[in-house]
């Protein structure tokens, strides 16, 4: 979901960690979860960022699409739960659709009953004209990227039918994306998206949005949770009122948790040993949670030294102290890793291709003997929390290679908008992906196939673009079950061993910090806060 | 006589002092009576003045041991202030305490991190404290020097031909005033920014520091530049500088000998004040991205990251935190005593 992990980092708080995974994961559903849901009440989110957009057709970040998670309708969603029931895909909008043969139709007929928080009735031609936005070359949207095999689209009264150009296996789960959310059929085509209030079909619906500061939601006067559709969609949505707070540092927001002007917050990465001692561990305040998601230092393939030049990404590769960077993230913040692919999503398989317990300077510079060019390289990252030592870490181990990064901080926001318009001028860029839904392709080809690249907001922040990878990429991307898998697998491997766009370090996990009014609190490993099932006591 | 704190030296007036007199006042049976001059006379008061002393020295104490000092402490520990140890954090991630061991992997001995870690980066906070004093100082003292030669040049001009100069030195100062100086930092940062930061003279100057040194000065001079076209406004009308006209004195040598001696006291009570404000300044730019750039230390840096740690070691907030009070209550207090040596009535 929401690409970047964004802001998220720190930001929101929301950090992460698998952790010794099964540990926690056995306590995870439910944990902390109070026996008795009160109903009504304000809950306050303090995020480091504010949202990219608050329109669908264009916000990509993590803590974007979770605010989004609490006020828009998709056809198909993932239930708002924790545990295996998660990951199954269900109807949410539309019933599971009909698919015809050959794999390429789906029919998806749009459930009666649904109303925008303006009172008009949800139809197919909302979801029409969300995938239209998705299209328009003036939107430049990150749904493009997703919709290249889609050759037709059309709504009638209901049904809502989709003609796919081949079989992709994980269509279905793409329109679980808020790219695809239910949007009014006026909604108009801008490139700088739409603002608040935002005219919704969810349980909520955004009524204020002071841009960098604040945005609070509301319930949606028509969604009726005791009766049909709605019911069976198993959103409690037990609050009135949902705030978010933009700004404030990760220091500020765990004082904040503290003295109950805020419930659910951040806090420093060096700070989660303290709380997991104090709060315990899914016992009261401090959440542990399982994240599909990974941080990595993307290499701009695009330019500078790093253009055509695998060796010194393989030098990069290799120089990088995992076992530091992830440090930096804190007590229980994820795994070390060197693989794209992150623990936990289908696909994941262990290999063994760079140190993971420290760095390998002779074989790096090994490589980069010859290949560091001008030996200068311009490293951005976010200025909060962990992105500060992290691009130090860097800095130190390539100068062993004789690379002198030079470090420029960015709030993350600003950090990402960069990186993803083409032409920027950076070498490297720290970066953290939570999947949109559970499928490697979420990773590989969305994050690293060079053909879905355009003027603007990209996600493909090592502007990698390999016909030989992207032809794999296709071949995979055919596949299903074990063989779409181990496919992804392989492809993952060869091309961090072959080509290192970039150099994953981190599978990352989620640590949440709660007020003390928080009654129940619950977690999806790629949505995030189940902000319809959050509760104060 | 017993109303006033002025020393025996002041109330006999210039040139003689207590030891030129016998017991009974009359000057001593053939001792040269000698006029002592002005800077004597400050001299003589300001050593009295043993808390402006002590800061004095203090000051003088501070350089040392950010300059000379940092680099023999570099040599002794066998490591720089960058190096990263990652063994120098806890099972926690926390950084290691006071006088802890810790592996260096490059030269695969035992180092000595004499305050403990720095933060999540494991680097030593000893040193870091050592160059960011080197940095913090280069910042704050340049900048001072700059803003006030400025800041006095232009208020001193301004205030005695008035006219035309003062009108062109008013609309400068509200020009100033009224620009944006925090988007302008921001257009630095990412036009000149990097170019300028590179600029070290050598190394003599830590990265970042002519940035910083120039925001300061173009957003600061105009401040001393007011509050000195005000003072010489008020002195251009006073009969010494009437009889300095009078006597053919050129207006070079009145502002020079005669108007800069009464404006030592509000140049150095405020330049006291603005070290120490440069001195935090520096933290909050380098955090947009301007000025001091990573990995190099500087005491804004050091106490900027030391939140993270506030709950869990707070000596990392306690060393740049008294080093940053020290140093501006050092600055502050040498300054109060060099206002009193320079004009003793401002005691009364």
């Amino acid at each position: 979901m929401k690409g970047r992990m964004l802001a998220s980092v720190v930001m929101t708080a929301i950090g992460a960690s698998l952790l010794a995974g099964a540990l926690f994961a056995s306590t995870a559903a439910g944990a902390g979860a109070a026996a008795t849901a009160k109903k009504g009440g304000t809950i306050t989110i303090v995020n480091r960022s504010d949202f990219d957009y608050v329109d669908p057709g264009l916000a990509y970040f993590s803590h974007s699409w979770n605010m989004m998670s609490a006020v828009q309708l998709t056809l198909l969603y993932y239930p708002h739960t924790e545990g295996a029931a998660r990951n199954r895909l269900s109807g949410m909008a539309a019933n599971m659709p009909k698919v015809s043969a050959d794999g390429k139709t789906y029919v998806f007929t749009v459930k009666n009953g649904f109303r925008f928080s303006d009172g008009k009735p949800v139809t197919a031609a909302n979801f029409k004209r969300a995938f239209d936005r998705g299209k328009n070359a003036s939107m430049q949207s990150p749904a493009s990227s997703f919709m290249d095999d889609i050759a037709s689209y059309t709504a009638k009264g209901q049904v809502f039918t989709v003609k796919l150009k081949s079989v992709a296996p994980d269509f279905m789960a793409r329109t679980t994306m808020m790219f695809f959310a239910a949007v009014p059929v006026d909604l108009p085509f801008t490139a700088d998206g739409i603002k608040a209030p935002v005219v919704s079909a969810g349980p909520y619906y955004l009524k204020e949005w002071n841009v960098k500061n604040s945005a609070l939601a509301v319930r949606n006067p028509f969604w009726k949770n005791n009766q049909e559709p709605f019911k069976s969609l198993g959103f409690a949505a037990n609050v009135d009122q949902i705030r978010w707070i933009a700004g404030p540092d990760p220091a500020t927001q765990r004082l904040m948790c503290e003295r109950g002007e805020a419930d659910v917050c951040g806090f420093p990465p060096a700070q989660a040993k303290e709380l997991a001692d104090k709060f315990g561990i899914n016992k009261s305040q401090f959440f542990v949670k399982k994240q599909i998601g990974n941080w990595y230092l993307a290499m701009n393939t695009s330019r500078g030294i790093f253009q055509n030049n695998v060796k010194l990404r393989q030098a990069v590769a290799n120089a990088i102290d995992r076992r530091f960077m992830v440090a930096q993230h804190g007590y229980l913040g994820g795994f070390r890793t060197d693989q794209f692919i992150p623990l936990g999503m289908p696909g994941f398989k262990n290999f063994d291709i760079y140190s993971l317990k420290g760095p390998n300077y002779a074989k790096a510079k090994s490589l980069a003997q010859g290949n560091t060019r001008d030996g200068k390289a311009v490293m951005y990252t976010y200025n909060t929390s962990a992105g500060p030592p992290i691009a130090q870490s860097v800095q130190f181990n390539l100068k062993q290679i004789g690379v002198d990064v030079e470090i420029k901080l960015f709030d993350r926001v600003v950090q990402h908008e960069k990186t993803a318009t083409r032409g920027e001028p950076f070498d490297l860029t720290l970066e953290g992906w939570l999947a949109d839904y559970p499928d490697p392709a979420n990773f590989i080809n969305v994050l690293l196939d060079g053909r879905r690249i355009q003027a603007d907001n990209n996600v493909n922040a090592s502007y990698f673009n390999d016909p030989k990878f992207n032809a794999q990429m296709d071949r995979a991307y055919k596949l299903s079950g074990t063989a779409r898998t181990t496919a992804y697998a392989i492809l993952d491997r060869d091309i961090m061993k072959d080509a290192a766009p970039v150099a994953p370090y981190i599978s990352s996990g989620a640590r949440i910090l709660t007020s003390t009014k928080v009654g129940c609190f619950g977690y999806s490993g790629s949505q995030g806060t189940l902000l319809t099932q959050i509760c104060t006591k | 006589m017993s109303t006033t704190s002025q020393t025996t030296d002041e109330l006999l007036g210039r040139g003689l002092g207590e030891s030129d007199f016998a017991p009974d006042g009359q000057p001593a049976a053939g001792g040269e009576i000698r006029a002592r001059g002005y800077w004597e006379q400050v001299w003589r008061r300001f050593k009295r003045d043993r808390v402006a002393i002590a800061s004095m020295v203090f000051l003088v104490l501070l350089v040392i041991v950010v300059y000379p000092g940092a680099w023999v402490a570099e040599k002794i520990v066998g490591h720089g202030p960058n190096q990263i140890f990652p063994d120098a954090l806890d099972d926690g991630f926390l950084p290691v305490g006071p006088w802890s061991h810790v592996e260096n992997y490059e030269t695969g001995k035992t180092d000595l991190l004499v305050l403990g870690a720095d933060g999540s980066l494991g680097r030593d906070e000893f040193l870091r404290l050592l160059y960011g004093g080197r940095v913090s100082l280069q910042v704050a003292l340049i900048s001072t020097l700059l803003v006030m030669l400025i800041g006095v040049t232009m208020g001193a001009v301004a205030g005695y031909y008035r006219g035309w100069a003062d009108t062109i030195v008013a609309r400068l100062t509200e020009i100033t005033m009224a620009f944006p100086a925090l988007l302008f930092v921001i257009a630095l940062a990412s036009t000149a920014g990097s170019r300028l930061n590179g600029i070290t003279f050598g190394g003599l100057l830590g990265e970042g520091v002519v940035t910083l040194v120039l925001v300061f000065t173009i957003f600061g001079w105009y401040y001393p530049a007011r509050i000195i076209r005000a003072k010489v406004f008020s002195l251009r009308e006073k009969e010494f500088i009437e009889a300095a006209l009078m006597t053919g004195a050129s207006d070079a040598r009145i502002i020079r000998s005669h108007l800069l001696p009464h404006l030592v006291a509000p140049i150095i009570v405020y330049s006291t004040l603005i070290v120490a404000a440069y001195i935090l300044s520096e933290a909050a730019l380098s955090f947009l991205g301007v000025g001091i750039q990573l990995p190099t230390a500087s005491w804004g840096n050091l106490l900027s990251d030391a939140p993270n740690f506030y709950t869990t070691v707070p000596l990392l907030m306690l060393w740049p935190g008294l080093a940053v009070v020290l140093t501006t209550l050092a600055f502050n207090l040498l300054g109060d005593g060099l206002r009193d040596a320079f004009d003793p009535r401002s005691r009364l």
